[in-house]
């Protein structure tokens, strides 16, 4: 088995309407797979696919090289799955219901109930275990979809949005942990919008517009394309200008809150690099931030997506 | 697993308010018989076995098995499987490793287990009344205990397939209260409607209550009003067996047909 999920012209319709097109995913075993894409793009649709939810129109999917859905139940057995809006038994605690997600995984009864204990202190709802899923805030719940996810020690966790509820401190921390999940080994597979979780928690990326695949890979790999755009900040930012203006491989420089943004000719950036440094060096000049303008994987969403192009 | 969501099922409709409520309606015949019983001129197991056939058959074919005790299996069985789909929560159950056909045989089970509670006590507690009543201690206990779990089998056989019948419009319209609906207006359809037409002989055969006379008959043989009953009972036995089958088929074929939105 070489990629963990693997679908071959995955495609669906909703009626008439054609949701998905020819999807070919490759998740290989291990990696942090960030589905990014925006709003209506098809990431939910696509998970609900991979998880049973919805009948593929046609296409193939494999998940641990096993036919979705006519090897499921043996499919499910290695996935946690946390979907979009956390659905859960409403008038069940959380102690009830974990306990019973766990016990449906396979999980004998001290066994869930040990989890279950160690789960609801790792997401952090450990003084709610006896508070009913409809008392809880949406957040709440989707920490309690995140340890259903995760009790029965799945090698493949399948995540949608997962952060969209979760508050500043909740998505650093979830972060983290995602981070250290991938490192116990674990495949995740996580569909998200917001490019700066991607690019903290994911080594590889598929992108998705309107129900089409763009471009999927290593994250590193894809990203090797060389930024023409700074934004730069010195201990005399107005010396640093003037004589980045003098230049003839500056396109485009202005300063603005205190950060000098400079677009460079990428036929010179190799001058660029040399030169400015040793200006600043010669000059007594410090640098406190040199960094490109947009982040890496930002640059090719726009560049892929079309940003600005009204789709429908 | 099956268990597992048999349990939980089990546990879950035992707590709610719905069966409580059911069960106080259906101990009412109980309270009835209580202050209407028939005067006791001979104290022995065999009086008591006697008054018990007729008491219990009357009950059942009149109140337990009528209207009333349909309402309540229809209500019960349609909510098992459509609740989960309308709410979505089906979907935790297709990403855990149990296989569809457990669904719904855990979920058919787990409310004919209610079911039976529902019925089971109050026959049970109106045959330990009547045991009492006429001191006949453990003999008489014994003696109408197979009675009990006759009738208690008749009633399960006869609602258990009203009950898939609405499991399986359950799967088929997703909504809980559109099943029952649906499956009121088909009972009623076919117990009301069916013996109004002109070209059935003997149309009253296709009322529940009327198909309870006739399967109680094969074993309630000290109470000779049954006989007015007609019918075979076998193959009345063989009708719901398969009515009972045949829906717990459709409605697995319907859950593997269907997507969840949710
Ligand atoms: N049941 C349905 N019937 C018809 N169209 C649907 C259905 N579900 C989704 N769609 C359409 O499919 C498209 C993709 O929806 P989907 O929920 O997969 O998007 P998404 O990528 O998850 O978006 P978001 O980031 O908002 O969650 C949307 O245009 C939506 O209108
Ligand atoms: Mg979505």
């Amino acid at each position: 088995m070489e990629h963990v999920i693997e679908t071959k012209d995955l495609t669906k319709f909703f009626g008439k309407r054609n949701i998905i097109y020819h999807l070919n995913l490759k998740v290989p075993k291990g990696v942090v797979y960030g589905f990014l894409g925006p709003n209506g793009a098809g990431k939910t649709t696509t998970i609900k696919m991979l998880t049973a939810a919805l009948r593929p129109t046609y296409g193939e999917i494999r998940i641990f090289g096993l036919e979705m859905p006519q090897k499921r139940v043996e499919i499910m057995k290695n996935v946690g799955y946390m979907p979009e809006v956390p659905i859960a038994y409403e008038d069940m605690t959380i102690v009830e219901f974990l306990t019973y997600i766990g016990r449906l995984s396979g999980l004998k009864k001290e066994e869930a109930i040990k989890q279950t204990k160690e789960l609801m202190r790792y997401v952090g709802v450990g003084r709610l275990a006896l508070n009913k899923i409809k008392e809880l805030s949406s957040g709440q719940k989707q920490r309690v979809a995140f340890a259903s996810a995760l009790i029965a020690d799945p090698e493949l966790l399948i995540l949608d949005e997962p952060t969209a509820n979760l508050d500043p401190l909740g998505r650093i921390e979830f972060i983290g942990k995602i981070i250290s999940l991938a490192k116990e080994g674990k495949t995740i597979f996580v569909s998200s919008h917001i490019v700066s979780e991607v690019e903290k928690m994911c080594n590889y990326v598929g992108l998705i517009n309107q129900g089409r695949l763009i471009a999927q890979g290593r994250v590193s790999e894809l990203t090797q394309i060389e930024e023409t755009e700074y934004d730069i900040i010195t201990s005399d930012n107005g010396k640093a200008c003037e004589f980045l203006r003098e230049k003839p491989y500056v396109r485009e420089i202005w300063e603005e809150e205190g950060t000098i943004r400079v677009q460079v000719d990428p036929r010179f950036l190799d001058e660029f690099f040399l030169q400015f440094p040793k200006y600043l060096t010669s000059q007594g000049i410090r640098l406190k931030l040199f960094r490109p303008h947009t982040s890496p994987l930002e640059r090719i969403l726009m560049e892929k997506f079309n940003i600005g192009e009204e789709s429908d | 697993m099956i268990s597992v969501l048999y349990q939980n099922e089990v546990y879950r409709l035992l707590k709610s308010r719905r069966f409580k409520v059911m069960l106080l309606l259906m101990l009412l015949p109980v309270v009835i018989y209580f202050f209407t019983h028939e005067e006791i001129t001979e104290y022995s197991a065999k009086a008591l076995e006697i008054s018990f056939q007729i008491n219990i058959s009357q009950f059942l074919i009149n109140f337990w098995a009528s209207v009333i005790g349909q309402l309540i299996v229809i209500i019960i069985m349609s909510d098992l499987l459509a609740s989960e789909i309308d709410r979505g929560t089906i979907r935790l159950l297709l990403v855990k490793p149990i296989k569809k056909s457990e669904i719904v045989f855990g979920k058919f089970f787990s409310g004919i287990t209610t079911v039976s509670l529902i019925f089971g006590i109050p026959y049970l507690v109106m045959e330990i009344y009547m045991v009492l009543l006429y001191k006949s201690g453990f003999e008489g206990f014994t003696a109408t205990f197979d009675d009990f779990l006759y009738a208690l089998s008749v009633t399960i056989l006869v609602l258990g397939s009203l009950g898939a019948v609405s499991m399986l419009l359950s799967v088929i319209l997703s909504r809980p209260l559109y099943a029952s609906l649906a499956s009121f207006g088909l009972v009623f359809t076919a117990q009301f409607i069916l013996p109004q037409l002109p070209f059935f002989d003997n149309p009253e055969r296709f009322n529940l209550s009327y198909q309870i006379g006739v399967l109680l008959k094969r074993g309630f043989t000290l109470h000779t009003g049954l006989d007015t009953y007609k019918g075979d009972v076998t193959m009345s036995a063989l009708f719901f067996l398969s009515v009972i089958l045949l829906s717990l088929t459709f409605t697995l074929l319907g859950l593997y047909r269907k997507e969840y939105e949710g």
